[in-house]
């Protein structure tokens, strides 16, 4: 990625224009609906918006947004919100072939049996293609713990009852 | 660059090819920077009259110009100065206020005053305990500011007589120093500090006088009545980490203000501590519902005399939508005690499916600390 340098010219809303899908696309597959994707996001945003002007430039404080949703989803499971999530039937996604949207409701259903940090951890490292140090990084939590998720992580996908019919894993 | 060790590609590219195959390709950004100042704005709770007045006229909704030649500019930070802002680092984890800390994550102290009195015309206050982060004891003040009635506080601290340390003697055993950050408008701040025990001090810029046990009495009254008529805030609203076990709070939690719980493990061997926590999910609700039938049963029996069971490592923490926590330690005998110097002393045995479904949460997930073994039912 190349890094660019913050000017007076690079703004917060340009920020968010660019690196905004990226962020949301993460966050969806935490929160399995545009909502709640958009919530986290927005969130992440407010923790971290006044320290835009004190990153170096707009590379790290994507890395320090991206820490910080990641950190809020994993602390954020109680929110009364959450507990009221819409059925994955009912979601209003745009149209896609039968097959990706059959994928999708299988795969969510999957994720969504998944502890929250092991969701995390997969997300970090096979969305947002994060080494294991990396991932360790943003969630503040040791490499072999980060490995030890994504192991059961993957283990339980591939055990997955939602998964039975379908090619995920290997 | 992944290393040998991170190329999880030729073992997973399954799951790596399906995750973003199902991510939807119309997700936009639009609207995210004003989501996030609408919670920027919320997380600020309540703010007095000029200064509300100012934040609202600076929050105008920012329309997305993409434009090769005049790129946008963003709006400043809508702040006043020195609003609490959650920024993610070290003190953002450390529990209660992040105004009690120093930047390097050391607790404040009055001592740090010398600037004689306080003036009139605070915008907010924090109340800070005598926590210490590289302890882990003491308790915790609030993690919100109080934004009313903060100069009658003031006014009240310097009503009180001076006092001369070098003609008295308030030696006694301690039993809490606070301290109260005031924050005015132009940022500024000043430490006001007392004592609980002793000559019960208070500590204004250098300038001592009695009340602080009338001090403390009325910073807790403000704060709860502050907490009664606040509507808005919401769990999770202030950040903070989710401590297991949680610190105490200067607050006492009230367990009808439950909105979260969280069970921990400790282990220490030869290669150090690890600590372990989940979450309880749902079955908070069942904790709690226990925890009261037993806590306000009108034929409760008052709470057995100091048990000689071992405590577990083995921690029971609940928090309100402040995040002040209340927490109970389990023992050998399977009951789950308070520790020494919660507001009251509580016990609660749990059902025995319940205490199975605990030890479970613990057992079955990835954690890293050996989870102490479920005591057998005690005869209640």
């Amino acid at each position: 990625m190349t890094e660019s340098p913050v000017s007076e010219a690079v703004g917060f809303e340009q920020f968010v224009a660019d690196k905004g899908r990226g962020l949301l696309r993460a966050a969806w597959l935490l929160t399995g609906d545009r909502h709640h994707a958009e919530d986290l996001v927005q969130t992440a945003l407010a923790k971290t918006w006044g320290r835009y002007d004190a990153m170096a430039n707009d590379h790290k404080f994507e890395a320090y947004v991206r820490t910080a949703m990641y950190r809020t989803f994993v602390s954020w499971w109680r929110r009364a919100s959450w507990r009221s999530e819409q059925p994955r039937d009912d979601l209003p996604e745009q149209q896609v072939d039968d097959r990706v949207s059959t994928l999708r409701l299988d795969l969510l259903r999957a994720l969504d049996t998944l502890p929250r940090m092991q969701r995390a951890v997969l997300t970090l490292r096979f969305f947002d293609d994060k080494s294991t140090a990396e991932v360790a990084e943003v969630l503040g939590i040791p490499e072999g713990t980060v490995k030890s998720h994504s192991h059961r992580g993957c283990a339980a996908l591939r055990a997955s009852v939602h998964l039975a019919e379908e090619e995920v894993t290997p | 660059m992944n290393g040998p060790e991170d190329n999880h590609r030729g073992e997973d590219a399954d799951i790596s090819g399906n995750l973003t195959r199902i991510v939807p390709d119309d997700l936009s950004p639009a609207g995210l920077v004003d989501g996030a100042r609408r919670k920027q704005r919320q997380r600020r709770g309540v703010m007095g009259g000029a200064a509300a007045l100012v934040l609202v006229a600076l929050a105008v909704p920012v329309t997305l110009e993409v434009s090769e030649d005049r790129p946008l500019t963003a709006q400043p930070a809508i702040t006043p100065s020195g609003l609490p802002e959650e920024e993610f680092d070290e003190v953002s984890l450390l529990p209660g206020a992040k105004a009690c800390y120093t930047e390097g994550g050391a607790p404040i102290s009055y001592q740090q005053d010398t600037s004689g009195p306080a003036e009139l015309g605070a915008v907010r206050a924090w109340l800070c305990g005598d926590y210490d982060p590289e302890t882990g004891e003491g308790v915790v003040g609030p993690v919100e500011p109080l934004t009313t009635g903060i100069d009658a506080l003031i006014e009240g601290v310097q009503s009180e007589p001076e006092v001369d340390l070098a003609v008295i003697s308030c030696l006694a055993d301690y039993e809490l120093t606070f301290n109260v950050v005031l924050e005015y408008d132009d940022g500024s701040r000043h430490i006001i500090g007392g004592e609980r025990h002793g000559c019960h001090l208070t500590y204004d810029g250098g300038v001592v006088r009695e009340g602080g046990e009338e001090l403390y009495n009325d910073l807790i009254t403000a704060w709860e009545r502050q907490r009664e008529a606040d509507t808005e805030t919401e769990e999770g609203d202030w950040g903070g980490e989710d401590a297991c076990p949680g610190p105490l709070p200067m607050i006492p939690m009230e367990l009808s203000g439950t909105v979260s719980g969280r069970i921990c493990v400790e282990e220490i061997n030869e290669t150090g501590t690890t600590h372990s926590m989940a979450y309880l999910d749902e079955l908070v609700d069942e904790v709690v519902v226990s925890m009261r039938d037993q806590w306000e049963s009108p034929d409760q029996s008052p709470p057995p005399p100091a048990s000689s069971a071992s405590e577990q490592p083995f921690w029971l923490t609940l928090s309100n939508r402040y995040n002040d926590s209340l927490t109970l330690m389990r023992h050998d005998d399977g009951v789950y005690r308070t520790r020494e110097g919660e507001a009251q002393e509580r016990v609660w045995v749990p059902p025995q499916d319940l205490s199975v479904r605990l030890q479970e949460i613990l057992e079955q997930g990835d954690i890293g600390a050996a989870v102490p073994p479920l005591p057998e039912p005690t005869e209640n």
